[in-house]
């Protein structure tokens, strides 16, 4: 009996025993990972340093969020656009008043947004050499991709933040970078950009990557930005020596879903029907606009200020992209400049990208352009003038673009003084990239973003010039410093 | 305009005021009724039996099999083996019981709903009938009655109850265990005087007095009611030994109702225990909150455990097997499963074959549900009155012409078009039975409800099959299978807003001056400013159908090696199988945009558990008893989906049945995913019990999972738990007042390992899609800056509780008190995004729960009718009490277009609603010049400056209130009477608030020409009504903005509601061949009581989280049903 139950006992602890088994080792509780990439293995060829170029171009692309950025940050704080209804109106008050503070969304996403691309770019420079089997000319034009990516995101948000923190390792040990000086920061951008065009290729494999001419259009627009006038004029002219741009002839339809393989777009934020997509029109839509079935239109309104459309020449093709009046879905015709007593009602629309008939909802395919031909031709004239003031080939560029316009050619003796060319060129502007996100930038250029805003009733402040660092980014980083003023 | 006060108003008015005092009144109403004594109810059940020359054990079971009673006797002493006949019909029990026993010479008497049989002891024997005859004629005298009465080992009891049966005259014995007691000499109704003797835990037993004037009896020690046996984590235990803090609910206590998830029946029904219904649409979710919740950003939902398979739903599966619920509180008695239990476990146990004969159990309902309650918008000549006043006001021309307001009529309510009427039914049909060897139960259920909303609609059929063999005395095989498909039609629920929102928004927003009809190219109409979709379109243009096969079960071997040695192999698996398919029409915007629009989702988890463990259970000397417990366990879950969308379809008419017919270049998406997680756990429990008076519990369990690092692998889980049965002392005893008093303390600690997979691993994944060369490129990121210190959640409780049964325990029930911490919570913390990460996971920061539970069960009246009152009643205090230092405070929420309205600091609720205080509405320049708001209008709401600035900024914000109910109650009073039954159950929260957003949005429009909430507009600011309630709505984006989260949209979302009110009777029987017939009647959700302005103060748009918010909530149903219970 006795020698029965040890029997069973033995077996009882024989089959407790068989289940502790596998769990003497720890290796039952390995965790195993079905859709993840283990970095080890994925960084070791050519592939996967690819794939990892690819993830840092994604960041770099701000296609769906361009009324944030272009929008909102770029254009709504200016003489050109304002916003009204639907839900977005909360957000956009306070670009349009002056009122922004550190806790906007939209400062923190476009931040993070781009030292997402800092990172990826950071995780193909810093892997890419022990991949042994790159012929060098590709292991070059990775490198010189990554630069770019990484310099171009700096540049991008040293538009809103002034010197931004140079973070050029993927290494967790510190966390907390500071802000560089100005000149270092400016110092290091051009470095790498001139760097990056040097070894990239005139021509990409895929449209939207960064070749040669992307690279030095980038470096243009930050010398120019950064005052470096002469710099700015040379590289402007390396553009155009590249031979491979020109201005579309066409201007009001240049910014058709059609016209988008076109010799003037140099640097683009591609957009696709299915997403991510220019979301630009279901914004411009006035009112019971007759759309498509396959559009939308937005209860938040992107308007243009009638005194803005009141600079225009009539004659200028330009102006054919601004609606101001319409027939609507009921038969009733809507007048968006003034109102029968002549009052303006601000209310105008712009209709630069030409709704994409096979838009999907709010995504239209319309390829955002960041820097055109035209850009680099205003960006030397400008330049030049700043240098020597006025001068014939300064005229000559302008000429270009007026021409193509379909105004007047300017001519040399129109303009005495330098101050009186900028102030052209500042029209200049306004007329060739309304909606294009490049108003804040150019009134701050040249002076103007303060006291205009003021001229137009806002509280604005000289130290608005640059936006405050994300709160979040201030608090979770103690090394960084606010702007001033905020 | 001032809205007229309607009677209904009125009485709600009246109730807010009442309502507390009411609950109040009723249970102590209840207590002054408590004081008759029990009945023989039982005793008057009719039965019809029929038997020649069967022996009197199976006659027995027969009657056991069809009345409900239980029998309890000696084989041996009662000579059950003896043959004998009966021929009764349709006769009370009792005479049936009298007919058939006294010829044996056995007596009889009820014990609850137990009837105890004896061989008649002649010095005790009743009265014969005709000495009762002489009794009643003699004149009523009071006779002194004296004796000893004595335990079975022949000890005096002390303390036990004597009552003149029918009257409260009584007296309890001495320490001696002697009594005196005066007697009259007949009862007031002229019966024989008899005495009750009782005593917990030992049988009551009955004497008539007679002609006696001493009286000495025995009582025998009752021990089905000490060991009344409650499922605890990995085995039984007896009621009165338990340490920790569980509350069983039993079958024929559930919450009734059209009940998908089994936690409906649990809804009112334990002290402590939240159940929510987060959406009222068919199969929607069901929340549960075991005192409150402890994890910030994970989950707070509760284990759950059916027959001993953790991780189980409570959906798949039928609410009418069950056939218990006990719920684990406090962490001694949750601990045993460790890393999941910090939520608090649920026990699911279902129901088994009972002894007798088998049985066939069929029981139905079809139920008629409509929308108990309407968001009362403004109809169609106000929308345009108040449309056109605002228009004016503003500076306009009138939005609408008086010919257009005279001809558009009645308009269009687009809550009736997408309202209705629908039908639910569910029907159970068991089948169960035992032999010697074996026992089984089977149960079949059907349950199919149509949602009040158009096509919404839910189908369910669950298979049951439970079946226990046991081979051999030491050997037993337990198989429980639990089979489930689901199918489930959903309209469009979804948090975004405009062209994104689902028809219950846009059927408030929308246009009422459109028709509900479509226009001549067959399109619903619209209107093109109002940026909301046609009603009718979303309903009729969006298919959502989702199917859920899921079968589950344990199959467990006992063996017994020794006498109380047992050990137990259990296999367990969980496998679900899913599809959901959406189908978006291009009669809807914006699936014309798309050209319709397909995706088919699916997918299977599975769940794998094995287990072995062993249990030892021995008395020692007669007052040690010892339980010991140990095991380890190995579990693994396994998930896999994959998904596929499409746009541009050839046609509507194929919906997701064809997605290789959509536009294969733009719109074709796939994705899919697997992964796993696994767990290794050790457990071990002791309990130990002195006496049957001193109680110790101490359990411990490891566990290991693959989410961690090596670091930190495992983690042990211990509680310690000690009870004293203090009813067990003398000095209690003696004291004469409880039946029942234990005193218990408890520590425990449980884990919370809810995160993600990997997140203790470097790896890189699929992420930043780039348009590259005119199309969408993948590419790679680095996935997170990896944790390998990371590890569980911890929460601590320390509970104090105090269980009591008094007045021979009509009234019972238990108090206590916790604290209940969780700590190491696991947090995101914000990295500087210059590393290219937002955040990190890390554990740091503490929550603490407080409270304290009451349950009280009364049986106030006892009689012919009876009367049980059952009472619920919590407190629940939460804090955050500790955040990281990097974290101040952190604000969330998000719905519709409202964002961060709730906040986690230090000292306050956790996820409290955070927002402007309204003080009330400027209605002068003069106060505005004076004010923080130098900018508003008369008519527009005052902002309290909080920090008194002068101006109104986010640091003005204050806390709005809280997303805990501060108190709730559930108060469940059952009534029967010859038959009827009636069951009234209230349930009630109280200091909760939730923001609404539907409020918001009719506060502050998206757009102009929406529709907006009556109140707010018909009692609106205007020079003429100063006193409204409500702003002007004029420019209200003015005031809206970040400030629309504020004290006018953040309202207090207490309730009482009487939940469920059933009568049901029991029909006669008629024939042999039905064993039990009732019908009912039941309406649930009859009404409401709230200041809550939305569908249902109880719904929540986040789902089963804790930050709750009402947005676009599916309505909550009020249900009349008719039902059935046969029995055969």
């Amino acid at each position: 009996m006795i020698m029965k139950n040890i029997q069973k006992l033995s077996l009882v602890v024989a089959l407790m025993g068989s289940m502790l088994i596998p769990t003497g080792c720890q290796d039952y509780l390995t965790e195993e990972v079905y859709t993840q990439y283990a970095p080890q293995d994925f960084l070791q060829n050519e592939d996967g340093i690819k794939k990892v170029l690819i993830g840092a171009y994604s960041r770099l692309q701000v296609n769906g969020g361009m009324r944030e950025d272009q929008f909102t940050l770029s254009e709504f704080p200016t003489d050109m656009t304002l916003e009204s209804g639907g839900q977005f109106e909360k957000d956009a008050l306070p670009f349009i008043n002056f009122q922004w503070d550190a806790s906007s969304g939209f400062l923190r996403s476009i931040w993070i947004q781009m030292y997402i691309a800092v990172r990826n770019a950071n995780v193909l420079l810093e892997n890419i050499d022990n991949v042994k089997s790159i012929p060098p000319a590709r292991l070059a034009q990775y490198k010189a991709e990554a630069q770019f990516i990484r310099s171009e995101a700096f540049a991008h948000l040293y538009r809103y933040f002034g010197p931004v923190p140079l973070v050029l390792t993927t290494s967790t040990e510190d966390l907390q970078p500071t802000r560089p000086t100005n000149s270092e920061f400016i110092n290091f951008v051009s470095t790498e950009l001139a760097a990056a065009a040097k070894d990239l290729p005139l021509k990409q494999d895929l449209y939207g990557k960064a070749d040669k001419g992307t690279s030095l259009a980038v470096l243009t627009k930050f010398y120019l930005n950064t005052k470096q006038w002469q710099k700015a004029a040379d590289a402007a002219k390396e553009v155009m020596d590249l031979n491979k741009y020109k201005l579309f002839p066409e201007i009001e339809n240049l910014f058709a879903v059609q016209n988008e393989l076109n010799n003037e777009f140099i640097y683009v934020y591609p957009c696709l029907a299915q997403g991510p997509g220019n979301v630009y029109m279901p914004h411009a839509f006035p009112p019971n606009y007759p759309i498509l079935s396959n559009w939308i239109n937005y209860g938040a309104q992107f308007r243009t200020y009638t005194s803005f459309y009141k600079t225009f020449d009539p004659a200028d093709r330009r102006l054919r992209m601004i609606i101001t009046e319409y027939t609507d879905t009921k038969g009733v015709k809507q007048k968006l400049l003034e109102n029968a007593t002549g009052k303006p009602l601000d209310n105008a629309r712009s209709f630069k990208y030409t709704p994409d008939p096979s838009a999907i909802s709010q995504n239209n395919g319309n390829d955002i352009p960041v820097i055109r031909y035209a850009d680099i031709l205003l960006s030397r004239a400008e330049a030049l003038n700043e240098l020597q003031g006025p001068n014939q080939e300064s005229i000559t560029l302008i000429n270009q673009v007026r021409t193509r316009a379909g105004v007047m050619p300017l001519e040399l003796a129109d303009f005495t003084t330098k101050e009186a060319l900028r102030t052209h060129l500042l029209k200049e502007r306004g007329w060739e990239f309304f909606s294009e996100g490049k108003r804040r930038e150019d009134m701050i250029r040249m002076g103007t973003f303060i006291s205009n805003a003021k001229a137009r009733g806002k509280n604005a402040q000289p130290f608005q010039v640059l936006y405050p660092l994300p709160q979040a980014e201030i608090e979770a980083n103690a090394n960084l410093k606010q702007n001033e003023g905020y | 305009m001032k809205k007229p006060l309607e009677p209904q108003d009125l009485l709600i008015r009246i109730m807010r005021i009442s309502i507390m005092q009411l609950l109040l009144a009723a249970v102590f109403v209840s207590f002054s009724y408590a004081t008759e004594v029990a009945g023989q109810e039982l005793l008057e059940k009719r039965v019809s039996l029929r038997f020649e020359d069967k022996s009197l054990k199976a006659i027995l079971a027969r009657l056991e099999a069809t009345t409900e009673v239980s029998f309890i006797y000696s084989p041996k002493a009662t000579q059950a083996e003896r043959h004998t006949s009966v021929d009764v019909k349709d006769k009370p029990l009792g005479e049936v019981l009298d007919k058939l026993l006294t010829p044996l010479d056995i007596q009889y008497r009820q014990v609850g709903r137990q009837i105890v049989l004896s061989p008649k002891i002649t010095a005790q024997s009743s009265i014969s009938p005709n000495a009762t005859t002489t009794l009643l004629r003699a004149e009523m005298v009071d006779i002194t009655v004296t004796g000893k009465v004595t335990d079975e080992n022949n000890g005096g009891l002390p303390g036990v109850s004597i009552v003149v049966k029918g009257t409260q005259r009584g007296t309890v014995t001495n320490e001696q265990g002697t009594y005196s007691l005066s007697v009259p000499e007949k009862s007031p109704n002229g019966s024989a005087v008899t005495l009750i003797y009782s005593f917990v835990g030992y049988l009551s037993q009955e004497v008539a007095v007679g002609n006696q004037s001493s009286i000495n009896i025995t009582l025998a020690t009752d021990t089905k009611s000490l060991e009344e046996v409650v499922v605890v984590g990995y085995g039984t235990q007896r009621k009165s030994d338990l340490t920790g803090s569980v509350t069983s609910v039993e079958e024929k206590d559930f919450t009734q109702g059209v009940n998908n998830s089994a936690l409906q029946l649990l809804n009112g029904k334990a002290s402590g225990v939240q159940i929510s219904q987060s959406s009222s649409a068919p199969g929607g979710g069901i929340a549960i909150r075991i005192r409150g919740a402890g994890s910030i950003n994970s989950s707070n939902e509760a284990l759950i455990v059916i027959d001993g398979l953790p991780g189980a739903t409570t959906t798949s599966i039928s609410p009418d097997d069950i056939e218990s619920i006990q719920i684990l509180k406090d962490a001694s008695a949750a601990a045993i499963y460790g890393s999941r239990a910090a939520n608090g476990v649920v026990l699911i146990t279902t129901k088994k074959g009972k002894q007798g004969a088998p049985q066939v159990n069929y029981s139905a309902y079809v139920g008629v549900q409509s929308v108990a309650k309407r968001m009362d918008m403004l109809n169609t000549q106000q929308y345009m009155q108040v449309l056109n006043d605002l228009s004016v006001e503003q500076g306009g021309q009138p939005k609408f012409s008086p010919q257009q307001i005279t001809t558009i009529a009645a308009g269009t309510d687009w809550q009736d078009q997408i309202f209705r009427k629908a039908l639910a039914q569910n029907h159970q049909l068991s089948f169960s039975g035992s032999s010697d060897k074996s026992n089984y139960y089977m149960g079949i259920n059907y349950l199919n409800q149509d949602g009040v909303v158009r096509g919404s609609e839910l189908k369910k059929y669950n298979i049951r099959l439970n079946y226990q063999v046991t081979p051999t005395d030491k050997f037993k095989v337990t198989l429980n299978l639990n089979t489930n498909r689901t199918t489930n039609q959903n309209i469009l629920t979804t948090n975004s807003g405009n062209e994104n929102a689902g028809p219950i928004n846009t059927a408030l927003q929308f246009d009422p001056t459109i028709f509900a009809v479509k226009d001549e190219s067959g399109r619903y109409q619209f209107n093109p400013v109002i940026s909301l979709e046609n009603p009718l379109a979303l309903i009729n243009g969006v298919n959502q159908n989702y199917v859920n096969n899921r079968t589950f079960g344990t199959l467990a071997a006992d063996y017994t090696i020794l006498k109380g040695w047992t050990t137990t192999l259990r296999l367990g698996g969980d496998i679900a199988n899913d599809r959901s398919d959406r189908y978006i029409s291009t009669i809807t915007q914006r699936g014309l945009a798309s050209g319709g629009s397909g995706n088919v989702d699916s997918g299977e988890d599975t769940h794998w558990i094995s287990e072995l463990f062993t249990t030892y259970n021995h008395t020692f000397n007669g007052i040690h008893q010892l339980s010991v417990l140990g095991g380890a366990t190995l579990e693994q879950f396994n998930s896999q989906f994959v998904g596929a969308s499409s746009i541009g379809f050839l046609s509507d008419a194929t919906l997701t049945n064809l997605l290789q017919s959509g536009d294969g270049d733009r719109g074709d998406n796939v994705s899919s995913g697997r992964s796993t997680n696994k767990l290794n756990s050790y457990l071990g429990r002791v309990n130990y019990t002195l006496k049957d008076k001193y109680l110790l519990t101490a359990s411990i369990r490891a566990d290991g999972t693959s989410r961690f690092s090596d670091n930190n692998k495992y983690a042990v889980f211990p509680s310690f738990a000690l009870g004293w049965r203090l009813s067990e002392e003398p000095f209690i005893q003696q004291s004469n007042i409880f039946n029942d008093l234990k005193l218990r303390v408890s520590y425990g600690q449980s884990g919370n390992q809810a995160i993600g997979n990997f997140e203790t691993l470097q790896t890189f994944i699929a992420g930043g899609r780039a348009v590259l060369g005119g199309g969408l490129v993948q590419g790679v990121e680095p996935a997170r800056i990896p944790n390998p210190d990371l590890r569980w959640e911890t929460t601590e409780e320390f509970d104090l509780g105090l269980d009591f049964s008094i007045v021979q325990g009509r009234i019972s029930g238990s108090l206590e008190y916790y604290i209940k911490t969780t700590r190491d919570q696991l947090f995101n913390k914000p990295l500087p995004t210059t590393s290219g990460f937002q955040n990190i996971r890390v554990n740091f920061g503490q929550v603490r729960n407080q409270g304290m539970d009451l349950m009280l069960t009364t049986r106030n009246l006892t009689r012919a009718l009876k009367w049980n009152t059952n009472f619920t009643f919590s407190t629940l205090k939460n804090t955050v009490v500790d955040l990281p230092d990097f974290i101040s405070q952190v604000l969330t929420g998000g719905v519709g277009f409202t964002s961060n309205y709730s906040i986690v600091r230090e000292g306050s609720p956790m996820r409290s609603y955070y927002g402007y205080q309204v003080e009330g509405i400027f209605q002068s320049t003069d106060q505005i010049a004076q004010s923080a708001q130098p900018n508003a209008k008369p008519g527009h709401p005052i902002f309290t400056d909080q920090n008194k600035d002068g101006r109104i900024d986010p640091n003005d914000r204050v806390i709005l209130g809280s997303p805990f109910p501060k108190l709730m109650f559930g108060l469940d009073n059952s009534f029967s009477y010859k038959g009827f039954d009636l069951n009234v159950l209230f349930t009630a929260v109280q200091g909760i608030s939730a923001l609404d957003n539907n409020i918001v949005e009719s506060l502050y429009p998206i757009n102009f020409d929406r529709n907006r909430i009556a109140e707010h507009y018909l009692d609106r600011w205007t020079p003429s009504n100063p006193g409204a309630q409500y702003p002007s709505g004029l420019n209200p984006s003015s005031y809206g903005g970040a400030l629309a989260v504020n004290s006018l949209t953040v309202t207090d979302a207490s309730f009482v509601r009487i939940k469920t009110a059933s009568l049901s009777y029991a029909i006669p029987l008629m024939n042999k061949k039905i064993r039990t017939a009732s019908v009912y009647l039941a309406a649930d959700n009859i009404l409401t009581i709230t200041n809550f302005i939305g569908f249902d103060p109880d719904a929540n748009s986040s789902g089963t989280g804790i930050e709750r918010a009402s947005y676009n909530a599916y309505p909550l149903n009020r249900t009349i049903r008719f039902g059935v219970k046969l029995g055969f």
